[in-house]
């Protein structure tokens, strides 16, 4: 009998087996279509959410029932619905821009919690309309300087290429744009970046806590991403600037179906070169070139293919020309198996090449070089359950390095071929990784990623005496590996990248977050320049290249006050580096087909603590943040072995960011930025050789250039809708017209910040030497853009 | 074709860079030896130079190096046919003078072991043959667009030896004076010229006036000379952008005999072709 009671007991203290359905669906902006990446839908009887993934899909699974659902997204008003889940359905919702008047079902709050909710720590995410309210250089709204005024992010100087994460070099950030890598993310030297932001719908920085599902690169992941394109109506915008113009359309192709977006930007300002007889036959311009077109196959089967492709471009007359460029292209295919498994397919091509040189005469030649990948992956996200949301994947990518050729290219030509053969390598990958909800106050998120590198022929390798490879007159033998044959792998225990990051909610207001990651580089920038130049390429690991390696630990707090008004918060970073390259004293790097003899190999690390104090709600919004921070390296073979400060460590990073909006037609924004100087060399003696005042050298990094710190001031003004019926006199004005002019200064105390300090001889008395600053701005620099949409 | 050079003058026409000389306090280092020699086959004196590393602000010639025990050794192959110690000349403190210009195909090594300071040896220099200068020409080039008085390039033709592995110096004198600054010092290897013929190359990359007086010297040096001197080029003319090199000690061939230290300079020689023209006649 007791046996019987026990058994009905057992049966109704186990939570019924009642039915579960999965609700899924997409979460979109109502106005033009495109999907809301991180959207959150908030089940409040049951204390528990969901957010949508990159393609704006979320899938949850309930127990039946009728719920009452909180959809929310930064930027969006709040929508409350109700849903009666008795079997699983599909439950698509479209959100309005809180620009537009609140309906019954919404609240104007957004998502501010997300920072202390969600499991993510060491993430950068900002919306496009405050990067551009953000006062910019030369008025182009550039996301990566936007990103330098966020903790842990920075450069080593104005006009320099890429930017530094976590005392990581500029080649360990994994730059995606719709999934394709982007090698080089500057146009004219870093003053502009290749994105032009009127095609971004969304950016975010990973600097630590890195998903299982991103690899290939150490410090960081910027995965930028396009806009889809209007499924609605055709719309567009444009901005006219003093430095570059850009124009930007979008619009369905079939009705809720299919659209496209094209977007282009150019710079002009050599139009105007013919005016001045000494800069007649010179060119020097940029451009971008953004399109995506997307299609919705099905209820369960969506495809899209994106396009970018920009270059600098340099002539000199007959004397010298110049382009550098990058080019990539995906087609992704989006495919839900069932309302709990969304995958995602996508075929990648992506290179990034330059050519240079004389055109014309006895000297002409041309260099060129290029890298090229080509990549298939999968990726699938599985809602298993509330708790649990699991993500696994694979990745192939193949590289195809042509690290130079020159070669005289006229007749009179005194130039005989040159150049480095071209390496091949496989990188493939795979990962799994869970994120799951212990209660509601403890979030996991753990997995594994798998990685493994193969250098192939055809390639020749050379063998050094004893193994070393430290000089091209050490070569005793010459290897010729021929077509597809393995030359070296680097796989085995190394390859495993275990990824965690945790979350401990106090309550709505504070959490406690860690994380640990590690991650694997197998192709490196070669550059030994204090800023990369455009002509840098890339080399592979191979028989004596190995990968790079680290591994990164942070803890943080965060917290909001005032109900999500401020937010703070806290981070500490520590990050271990193995077999980093560096380059012996003035090593030789382009076209050296033995490149091996030029490379030195070492560890480093990094560490530092970020502090971040948001307002984000108001008239007055913006933020402080400020970095302390320390990279260094250890390389046998510089500075004596003993370990020296990168050339892009900052020990103070400030950024003050305020924007005001004083009414709906004026807002004024400002920004400070502050940074200690950046570690340079200064010579501890002089000598004579040959007539020359030589500088002696021997500490390496062991001074400072002066601090940065810079003040810009900006002002936009957005034209209040009016009456008139007309834009520039001619055209009838479309209905969703507006336009907005900004006004920018740049630099507004006009300091010459340094950028270095180098030592030279006297141009008139050789005898003696002297110390002198390099500025990049040494004045205020004000500009004006008119911005318009239609 | 150096890209440091070419990025710079990107660099410069787009930016609005600018520079100040300032004041600025740096360490001061130890005290070490640099040997300064070049020595060639041409018909005339030569020395070597012995000074020490002064303070980076210290203007004024480098305190020179006396009483020196400098021998120079010479090489046949890998037979040693001879050494003789250098006497200091009496009028220049620090001047070791050569008994006789060096010769094609021997082997040099010098030897200098200073009071006070690390002795050093080199390693052995082999004098190899340079091409001959087939003619030196000036041709009128395009005047300034601030002053426009004539100016004229000085072109060389010669041709270059075949087989990899040939490295050159040019130097040259203008009215008597040797241009001694850090973008004179004219360097190349042969790997994309091997066994070409130059003609009207423009080598020291100058303007001239009329009358000027131009003398070039083509010197054959070796792999380590080359090697030196593209760092010290890199080092004291490609600074001053973004895009320099990082700063580095220039290590040359002298080293310690027993020991694991160096002398700064370097040692080098060269076979010689000279020829000088006057712009304009």
């Amino acid at each position: 009998m007791k046996i019987y009671v026990a058994l009905l007991a057992l049966l109704f203290a186990f939570p019924s087996f009642a039915q579960k359905h999965t609700l899924s669906g997409y979460v979109k902006d109502a106005s033009n279509g495109e999907e809301l990446i991180g959207a959150a839908l908030y089940f409040p009887q049951l204390a528990t959410g969901v957010t949508t993934n990159l393609y704006g899909f979320y899938s949850i699974s309930l127990p039946a029932g009728v719920y009452e659902i909180s959809c929310s997204f930064v930027g969006y008003n709040t929508q409350t619905r109700t849903v009666e889940l008795n079997e699983s359905k599909t439950f698509n919702i479209e959100l309005n821009s809180n620009n537009i008047q609140l309906t019954e079902f919404e609240v104007s709050s957004e998502r501010e919690d997300h920072n202390i909710k969600s499991v993510e720590m060491s993430v950068e995410k900002l919306e496009i309309k405050t990067v551009k309210k953000i006062p910019q250089f030369m008025g182009e709204v550039d996301i990566i300087r936007t990103l330098q005024l966020l903790p842990g992010v920075s450069t080593v100087g104005e006009g320099a290429m890429g930017f530094n994460v976590r005392g990581g070099n500029i080649d360990q950030n994994l730059i995606l744009l719709d999934e394709a890598p982007v090698f080089n993310s500057s146009h004219l030297f870093g003053f502009f970046s290749v994105f032009n932001a009127d095609a971004v719908k969304d950016f975010k920085l990973y600097k630590g806590g890195i998903p299982a599902k991103y690899g290939g690169r150490l410090s960081s992941v910027l995965d930028v991403r396009q806009i889809e394109g209007n499924m609605k109506e055709f719309h567009g915008s444009a901005g006219i600037g003093l430095i570059s113009s850009r124009l930007m359309v979008e619009a369905p192709i079939i009705k809720d179906k299919a659209s496209f977006m094209i977007a282009g930007r150019r710079s002009y300002i050599d139009l105007f070169f013919p005016l001045f007889k000494d800069l007649e036959g010179n060119r020097f311009y940029f451009y971008d070139l953004n399109a995506k077109v997307n299609y919705k196959v099905g209820d369960k089967d969506r495809l899209f293919l994106s396009g970018y492709f920009g270059d600098d471009v340099f002539v000199f007359g007959d004397a010298f020309k110049a382009r550098w460029g990058n080019g990539s292209g995906s087609l992704r295919w989006n495919h839900l198996f069932n309302d709990k498994l969304f995958a995602n397919t996508t075929l990648i091509y992506s290179r990034y090449n330059y050519s240079l040189g004389v055109p014309t005469g006895v000297q002409a030649f041309e260099w060129q070089s290029t890298i090229q990948n080509y990549n298939v992956k999968a990726d699938f996200s599985y809602f298993l359950n509330p708790q649990n949301t699991i993500e696994f994947g694979v990745n192939a990518l193949f590289y195809s390095f042509d690290p130079g050729s020159a070669k005289g290219t006229s007749e009179e030509s005194i130039f005989n071929e040159v150049g480095v053969e071209r390496k091949r390598g496989f990188e493939p990958a795979i990962y799994l990784s869970n994120e799951q909800k212990f209660g509601d106050k403890f979030t996991v998120q753990y997995g594994i990623r798998y990685s493994m590198f193969v250098n192939y022929g055809p390639q020749t390798v050379y063998q050094y005496k004893d193994g070393i490879p430290d000089s091209k007159e050490n070569i005793v033998d010459t290897l010729e590996f021929g077509k597809n044959e393995i030359i070296k792998t680097y796989s085995g225990l190394s390859g495993f990248e275990p990824r965690l990051a945790m979350n401990y909610t106090l309550n709505q207001r504070n959490s406690f977050k860690a994380s640990y990651n590690r991650t694997r580089q197998y192709i490196h920038l070669i550059s030994n320049t204090t800023a990369a130049t455009p002509i840098d390429v890339w080399a592979p690991a191979d028989t004596y290249i190995k990968p790079a390696t680290v591994d990164q630990v942070a803890v943080g707090y965060f917290r909001n006050f005032y109900e999500n008004t401020y937010q703070l918060s806290f981070e500490g970073f520590y990050k271990w580096y193995y077999d980093v390259l560096d380059y012996r004293d003035g090593a030789e790097l382009l076209i050296n087909p033995q490149l091996e003899t030029q490379l030195l190999s070492g560890d480093g690390r990094a560490y530092g603590l970020e502090f971040m104090l948001k307002k984000a709600k108001g008239q007055f919004t913006g933020w402080v943040s400020y970095t302390l921070s320390r990279s260094e390296r250890t390389v046998p073979g510089i500075n004596n072995g003993e370990s020296f400060a990168t050339n892009w460590d900052k020990t103070h990073d400030i950024s003050v960011v305020l924007s005001y909006d004083i009414n709906p037609k004026w807002n004024f924004s400002a920004n400070f930025a502050f940074m200690t100087g950046r570690p340079i060399t200064y010579p501890d003696s002089r000598y004579e050789f040959d007539g020359i005042i030589v500088p002696n050298y021997s500490n390496r990094n062991g001074a400072r250039t002066p601090s940065y710190h810079r003040l810009d001031f900006s002002a936009t003004y957005t034209k209040p809708k009016d009456k008139s019926n007309k834009v520039f006199f001619f055209f009838k004005k479309p209905k969703d017209w507006q336009s907005t002019w900004v006004f920018s200064v740049y630099n507004v105390y006009a300091r010459k910040n340094p950028y270095s300090v180098y030592f030279r001889q006297n141009a008139d008395n050789p005898m003696q030497t002297e110390a002198v600053q390099l500025s990049i701005f040494g004045t205020i620099i004000p500009s004006v853009t008119y911005n318009f949409k239609f | 074709m150096n890209k440091l050079l070419l990025l710079s003058l990107l660099f410069l026409i787009i930016g609005t860079a600018c520079e100040e000389v300032i004041e600025l306090d740096v360490p001061e280092g130890r005290t070490q030896l640099v040997v300064d020699s070049w020595y060639t086959d041409e018909d005339t004196t030569h020395y070597v130079k012995l000074s020490t590393t002064a303070p980076y602000f210290e203007d004024g010639a480098a305190p020179r190096v006396s009483n020196a025990v400098v021998t120079l050794y010479t090489f046949q192959g890998e037979t040693l046919e001879a050494s003789v110690i250098l006497n200091e000349d009496p009028e220049k403190p620090g001047f070791y003078q050569f008994p006789a210009p060096a010769e094609i195909g021997k082997g040099y090594q010098l030897e200098v072991d200073a009071p006070g300071l690390i002795r050093v040896k080199s390693d052995i220099q082999v004098v190899r043959p340079v091409p001959p200068i087939l003619g030196l020409e000036w041709e009128e080039t395009t005047p300034d667009f601030e002053d426009s008085t004539k100016k004229y390039q000085v072109l060389l033709t010669t041709f270059e030896l075949p087989g990899l592995g040939d490295h050159y110096r040019w130097f040259a004198w203008v009215n008597g004076e040797y241009q001694n600054k850090p973008f004179d010092i004219t360097i190349s290897n042969d790997d994309l010229v091997d066994g070409a013929f130059i003609p009207g190359l423009d080598i020291t990359n100058k303007r001239y006036r009329f009358g000027e007086n131009v003398r070039i010297v083509q010197a054959s040096i070796n792999q380590n000379a080359y090697d030196y001197l593209s760092l010290l080029l890199s080092q004291t003319a490609f600074v001053g952008s973004p895009f320099d090199s990082p700063p580095a000690p220039l290590i040359g061939n002298m080293k310690q005999v027993d020991g694991n230290g160096v002398a700064l300079g370097f040692f080098g020689v060269s076979a010689t072709s000279i020829d000088e023209i006057l712009v304009g006649f």
